[in-house]
């Protein structure tokens, strides 16, 4: 070997593991998040940096800052807009899009799968990753910001525990969101076939006030859970 | 929330640098270009202080590369680094390009400056 190219070896080496301790510290920075499924704006910043990193590691005419700037920009905007978009529902929504319900009391919505583009293949083969092979096993079904099917089966099917042998279940939809981190969820109201009225009454009945519910749900039974906002977070 | 504190740290770092970096080049550039013309100016006067005056601009370009190199691709550096390599012995051979060659890192080093600020 050259003494040339032996010395750009030893810089691509280095640079390569240096990179490398940049790209864990941003990925850590990123925190937990990042490690499960990704949000769509984790997935453009995922492959962003798969990307920039890549430049300065080949072309070792490129400065190394030219590839550091770039990560660590990426990753800063990424943790600052999903600190404010826990803030926002709305924002929320706007970067992260919203869960979208595909299948409610065994009925697939065709003209929400339409919209999302999934074919009546991609339904069966979210179902059978999930394990359910029959469609009218599934009660309800939902696609996550992810892309994730969550599918939960008819409680009529699912494994007989002490509780519903007790009280044997009844085929209804899982419990909605009616409030997330304060704000109340209309959507999920209208679902649910309840009005706000509803609601003022049961957090009167309470005595809360909305802006104090980390998450309240609600179910078709008009049952009910609330979970308050621990204080000083 | 430390989460973002270091984020935003980390951005604010960025910008700093960002800024401090280009108002360095930037003055580099400047003085780079008086240099030049003093060096220009010397060699038509025919002065005896020429050599000495390239010997200067090409250190002061040695300092400027290490600057630049932070940011900058060292390929279009080294074409500025051979220009600046080649004003002694065309200044010593009395040629017309020496001229020609000056001006040539004047608009590299321009052209440098120019491509590291954002809105142009």
């Amino acid at each position: 070997m050259q003494k040339r190219e032996f010395f750009e070896v030893t810089i691509v080496f280095i640079r390569t593991v240096m990179l490398y301790a940049v790209i864990i510290f941003a990925i850590r920075l990123m925190g937990k998040r990042q490690l499960g499924e990704l949000q769509p704006s984790e997935l453009v910043v995922t492959i962003l940096i798969s990307n920039i990193v890549t430049l300065p590691i080949e072309d070792i005419s490129t400065p190394m800052l030219m590839g550091i700037v770039p990560i660590l920009t990426l990753v800063c905007m990424e943790v600052i807009i999903s600190a404010i978009t826990m803030k926002s529902r709305k924002l929320r929504r706007i970067v992260s899009g919203s869960p979208k319900v595909i299948i409610s009391d065994g009925v697939i919505d065709q003209k929400q799968l339409k919209e999302l583009r999934f074919t009546a293949d991609d339904v069966m083969e979210s179902l059978r990753s999930q394990g359910v092979f029959d469609i009218s096993q599934v009660q309800y079904a939902i696609i996550e910001t992810t892309g994730a099917v969550s599918v939960y089966e008819k409680p009529s099917l699912q494994p007989l525990s002490a509780n519903s042998l007790a009280n044997p279940p009844k085929n209804e939809n899982p419990p909605q969101v009616v409030i997330d981190d304060g704000d109340v969820v209309k959507k999920s109201l209208d679902v649910l076939k309840l009005s706000e009225v509803w609601l003022e009454e049961i957090l009167k009945k309470e005595g809360k006030h909305s802006a104090d519910i980390f998450l309240m749900t609600a179910s078709d039974d008009k049952s009910y859970k609330i979970i308050e906002k621990e204080k000083g977070i | 929330m430390k989460r973002v504190k270091v984020c935003i740290g980390i951005l604010v770092t960025i910008v700093l640098l960002g800024i401090g970096w280009l108002l360095l080049l930037s003055h580099k550039n400047n003085e780079l270009s008086v240099l030049i013309d003093n060096a220009i100016e010397l060699a038509e006067q025919g002065s005896d202080e020429t050599g000495d005056a390239i010997v200067e601009l090409c250190e002061y370009w040695r300092d400027f590369y290490a600057v630049a190199s932070m940011f900058e691709s060292s390929k279009n550096l080294d074409d500025i680094s051979n220009s600046a390599a080649k004003l002694a012995p065309l200044y010593e051979k009395d040629s017309e390009e020496f001229y020609s060659e000056c001006e040539t890192i004047r608009l590299a080093a321009a052209r440098i400056l120019k491509s590291n600020i954002p809105w142009k």
